[in-house]
């Protein structure tokens, strides 16, 4: 019994124990639902970054329950999985503000905010999991619990999302598991080892492993939302703005990605992943999914929609990154999982305010609405201009080192997506950013000056995360910026 | 002095910030704003004073923590563009002041004033490509709002069609700027690196860099939206547009291309034609122009001609590089003055509503006019004067440029007769002038910064030139010394110089009633933008048609494959299992079991192994 053993855990039960004691409170205990997951938001961020010290200063934290004989269930604290981790965390925290304020009177909150917590512990698991068969758990848990979130409404079309979510992630989440055994198959009971865990068994069987390496992309790419696995993401847009938030900047999305940086850097690693040339079809893939998604938000006129397909597109930034294979490239991915969590969630918190106060749902009902929320809209454009890759926001940082990353690996080609990418990010952004700010309002709207443009739940959490997707490309080179955290973990992996 | 470089680019910056909130800081901020650019003049005073006097190391700035590791700081090249950069938005801020005085929404204005201003600035004191990327960025979009401001249909189409330019723009800078920080394996300037340590950044990312900068610049097919932008902004933003803002183009080309390393003859070829197709292609679609802003556009596009003319010459080959360098810095300062002035100068006249009252400003609207031209004895003879002689090496060795010195030359007539023109323009009746009708006559608020800005175009170029050591009395032999045995020349000297300067001016005046007589077309402002706007429409019609089919088949689609679904009854038992699914409680057992699934496969798949 000591303390590395225990904090991660401590750090799953933080949101788990909230999530189970919320579903049996009845629906007008609000104050003690608020309460309750406003602790649990609290400690978890506590407890993360009492590790993130703890690792810093050398304490190795492990977890390790014996599920089955031979197979542990691991939780196991590196640089790479604390990144995501305080990610969930300080994002959770944030969210959980947002949707206090924005579903205050709605029905079945008890449901709502009890997945929301299994949610966030099964987001957290995923990025503690030390080897595939706790990472696969976690995975699973989080399609289950996120499912009730994307209904919630229980309108016609909620349902109809709903289920398309399903069969597209399970369908993911089974092909997961087939590779997890296939794997076990192969290599036995292995926990995740930078460098990869598969190099000596690698001998004279490269097609098999080529095909394994296939299907776990094509397992984790549905949530990745790789393009033709991505049907799922616009449709699931139609749950209320915080699990969009949520779901586009950290939980369900990410876990993908994520997922895709483990299999390569910590199941295969980056020789065998290179010698295989699996590495040049993620690549392309990964350069598709840019391009197509943003073509893609480019024809939305629904706010939510065309965030939405920003998303499919900056999520294979990430994989573009790592399927780069040279540590330039690396950096920029894995620092894309921080900034791009960063902005969209702002982004989606601000969709949320629009809908929520002016009931404007469309970019073409968006004239002058910078005039009624200042605030929120300034948000918004802070993040949009990040998504484009300007500076100073932190977008920019992730595709400067995508673009020296592929430059590194003389793969100039990759530039010109990445400059293609923000051309048509302009695209689609500016256009919105023009409507709120210089264009007449359709209906005359009066500023308020005596109080604040919407709740304060609402408007805080949307002023907060604009400000750290600022911070972190503005001030990318001090200590502590993701940027900095991302080149230690890159120094770390190819030393 | 480290302290000034900081405050040069956080004053703009508090202030712009102060503005935004109410009450008296914001009263406070208005009343600064004007004087925002005075550190920076400041700065640049005693910089540009001490040029080549002394090695001493420049004045540096370093943030390692802002961005990724921000340096600022003042060199050579740097000090002159500050110089220029400062006074002119100095005088153009003092000049808005009164010129705004009854516009309400004045305190956007400065708003956007200052961080077009923070940037501007940021780009002449930028050390490291990135704090140079995101200076030029933020002058770039803050412009936006200068050009809209008065939010007019012509104004919004201007600023969409600049604002789409330059975004274009951005991504072509975009590569360039990446591929650069690769190639010399950081984020340090080119032209600050020690000699010959990765000047040379590959043709495809000069050639990125010289079109991205090249919008701001002006090249021809690149100019559309400088015509457009001027007659709509306001005219001190007009002025510091065409003088600062344009220069910032020319600062990119000056510290991001092998300049001296002979390194892009073809490129540097290409750039030669196109300055002297934008000098001729400027003054000829000038002359068409019936609103005085929109014509001095096409003069700046003339006249950025010459300088990209230079700049190219030093591309294509090194030895040009010395001279050109010093010649650019004379023309750019000699430019930023004059056609700051001449801005400054048509929103005085315009709001003289007697004709007799307009004649004391077409009076210094003449003195600028003949000093752009180049007539004997201004600045403009001097700057055109060294960058003809910083161009004859070029025109020596390669065949091809032997009629380079005199075209340029030629091109002088087009811009005497683009001030013909203007003059012409400016005394005629107010009936057709884009300016809203006048809310008061030209105060001293305005009249004082012009002539400040007339007595910077009279003295400026040759206090200038004299400090980068160019010999001004001298004749052609005495020209010969030292560091500028390449023919950094002579500029007033005797009568046959004297000709080969008036030559042009007699010309343009000659030809200017023949012009009349022939009934000048007028051609819309924007010129070729205006057939290519109309088939853009055409497309986008076009494409929105096609991707509505598109969508429609794959709605289609979409729907048949529904159906047969449905007719497969696959449909049926789904939305009872989504209702139960949708109950928490069975999504809870769901999950037990899915547990417990996975634990029954891992056991089998252990007794398999």
């Amino acid at each position: 019994m000591n303390w590395s053993f225990w904090l991660p855990l401590l750090v799953l039960a933080s949101s788990l124990v909230t999530g189970l004691a919320i579903f049996p409170l009845p629906a007008r205990r609000s104050n003690l639902r608020n309460t309750l997951n406003m602790c649990g938001a609290s400690i978890k961020v506590v407890l993360v970054a009492v590790i993130a010290w703890g690792t810093v200063h050398g304490i190795d934290y492990e977890t390790r329950l014996p599920l089955l004989p031979d197979y542990d269930l691991v939780l196991a604290v590196e640089p790479v999985s604390l990144l995501f981790a305080s990610l969930s965390a300080v994002l959770w925290f944030f969210t959980t503000i947002y949707a206090i304020g924005y579903l205050r009177d709605s029905p079945n909150l008890s449901r709502f905010f009890g997945f929301f917590s299994l949610c966030v512990t099964a987001a957290v698991g995923v990025s503690l999991a030390g080897n595939l068969l706790t990472f696969v758990v976690f995975y699973e848990l989080l399609t289950l619990t996120t499912y009730p979130l994307v209904v919630h409404r229980g309108t016609p079309e909620a349902v109809s999302a709903g289920r398309t979510y399903l069969v597209y992630t399970l369908v993911g989440g089974t092909l997961l598991l087939l590779a997890a055994l296939w794997l076990y198959a192969i290599a036995g009971p292995v926990d995740f080892v930078s460098g990869g865990v598969l190099t000596h068994h690698a001998e004279g069987r490269p097609w098999e492993l080529r095909a394994l390496f296939l299907l776990l992309i094509a397992g984790l790419g549905v949530k990745a939302a790789l393009v033709p696995l991505h049907g799922w993401l616009p449709r699931a847009m139609i749950a209320p703005a915080p699990v969009s938030a949520l779901l586009h900047a950290v939980a369900v999305v990410k876990a993908g990605a994520f997922g895709i940086m483990r299999v390569i850097f910590d199941v295969f690693g980056v020789r065998l992943s290179s010698e295989l040339g699996m590495s040049g079809a993620l690549t392309v893939l990964a350069a598709t999914t840019i391009i197509l998604g943003s073509l893609m938000a480019l024809l939305q006129d629904d706010l939510k929609r065309r965030l939405a397909y920003s998303t499919v597109s900056q999520l294979s930034y990430i994989l573009l990154g790592i399927a780069m294979l040279g540590p330039l490239g690396t950096i920029g991915g894995l620092v894309h999982l921080v900034h791009q969590g960063l902005m969209k969630i702002t982004l989606f918190f601000a969709a949320g305010n629009l809908s929520e106060t002016l009931e404007v749902h469309r970019v073409s009902e968006m004239d002058g609405v910078a005039r009624r929320m200042p605030l929120t809209m300034a948000a918004f454009t802070l993040a949009a201009l990040g998504m484009i890759g300007l500076p100073p926001v932190a977008g920019f940082v992730s595709k400067w080192y995508l673009g020296l990353g592929a430059l590194e690996q003389g793969a100039g080609w990759i530039l010109w997506v990445l400059v293609a990418s923000s051309l048509l990010n302009a695209g689609y952004f500016l256009p919105i950013i023009y409507r709120a700010w210089f264009r007449a309002p359709q209906r005359s709207v009066a500023p308020v000056h005596d109080r604040l443009e919407a709740s304060w739940l609402l408007i805080l959490p949307t002023m907060a995360t604009a400000f750290m997707a600022l911070a972190a490309g503005m001030f990318a080179n001090a200590s502590l910026s993701p940027l900095t955290l991302a080149r230690q973990i890159v120094t770390e992996m190819y030393r | 002095m480290t302290g000034l470089v900081a405050a040069v680019l956080a004053v703009p910056l508090v202030l712009a910030t102060l503005l935004a909130v109410p009450g008296r800081l914001r009263a406070a901020a208005t009343a600064l704003a004007p004087w925002a650019a005075l550190p920076a003049v400041a700065l640049a005073v005693p910089a540009v004073l001490s040029i080549h006097v002394s090695d001493a190391p420049q004045t540096r700035l370093d943030l390692p923590w802002l961005l990724l590791g921000s340096t600022f700081g003042i060199d050579d090249t740097g000090s002159v563009f500050l110089l220029l950069t400062g006074l002119l938005w100095l005088l153009a801020g003092l000049y808005a002041r009164a010129y705004l005085a009854t516009d309400a929404a004045r305190t956007r204005y400065f708003a956007y004033h200052l961080f077009t201003l923070a940037g501007n600035l940021g780009v002449v004191l930028a050390h490291d490509v990135v704090s140079f990327y995101l200076s030029f960025l933020v002058m770039t979009l803050a412009a936006f709002g200068l050009i809209i401001h008065r939010g007019t249909t012509a104004a919004r189409r201007a600023s969409l069609v600049y604002l789409v330019m330059a975004v274009a723009a951005e991504g072509l800078l975009l590569f360039g700027f990446v591929v650069t920080a690769h190639e010399i394996g950081g984020v340090g300037l080119p032209a600050l690196l020690p000699a010959g340590q990765g000047h040379d950044v590959g043709g495809n990312a000069s050639l990125m860099l010289l079109l991205g900068f090249g919008v701001k610049a002006g090249l021809p097919l690149l100019h559309m939206w400088l015509p457009l932008a001027h007659p709509v902004a306001p005219t001190p933003a007009s002025a510091v547009l065409s003088g600062a803002m344009i220069k910032a183009g020319l600062l990119g080309w000056l510290r991001f291309l092998p300049l001296g390393e002979g390194a892009e003859p073809l490129l540097g070829t290409s750039m030669v034609i196109a300055g002297l197709v934008a000098a001729f292609y400027g003054a000829v679609l000038g002359v068409t122009q019936r609103q005085p802003k929109a014509l001095l556009a096409y003069s700046s596009v003339s006249q950025m001609g010459f300088l990209t003319v230079a700049v190219g010459a030093a591309l294509a080959l090194p030895e040009v590089w010395p001279a050109a360098r010093t010649a650019v810095l004379v023309f750019a300062f000699h430019h930023a003055m004059t056609k700051g002035a001449l801005f400054l100068g048509v929103g005085i006249v315009q709001r003289q509503e007697r004709w007799r009252q307009r004649l004391l400003p077409l009076v210094g609207m003449a003195f600028a006019g003949a000093v752009l031209t180049g007539l004997p004895f201004t600045g403009g003879a001097l700057a055109k004067s060294l960058l003809k002689n910083a161009l004859h090496p070029l025109a020596e060795q390669v065949s091809w440029a032997s009629p380079l010195p005199f075209l340029v030359t030629l091109a002088a007539a087009g811009t005497g007769l683009l001030m013909l023109r203007l003059l012409a323009l400016l005394l005629r009746r107010a009936e057709e002038e884009e300016e809203e009708p006048a809310p008061s006559r030209a105060t001293a608020g305005m009249w004082l910064p012009w002539l400040g800005s007339l007595a910077a175009v009279a003295a400026g170029p040759v206090l200038l030139a004299s400090l980068l050591g160019v010999p001004l009395y001298g004749f052609d032999d005495l020209a010969v010394s030292g560091g500028s045995a390449s023919g950094e020349g002579i500029a007033i000297e005797g009568v046959a110089k004297a000709w080969e300067l008036l030559w042009p001016a007699l010309l343009a005046a000659a030809a200017y009633p023949v012009l009349l007589r022939g009934a000048v077309p007028e051609l819309p402002a924007g010129d070729v933008l205006v057939p290519l706007e109309r088939v853009t429409v055409r497309l986008a019609a076009a494409t929105a048609a096609r991707t509505s089919r598109v969508a429609g088949a794959l709605e289609r689609l979409r729907t048949s494959w529904n159906a047969q679904r449905r007719r497969l009854g696959s449909g049926q038992w789904l939305p009872s299992l989504e209702r139960n699914l949708m109950r928490w409680d069975s999504a809870g057992v769901l999950l037990l079991l899915l547990g417990a699934l996975l634990t029954a496969v891992l056991m089998g798949g252990r007794d398999g192994s």
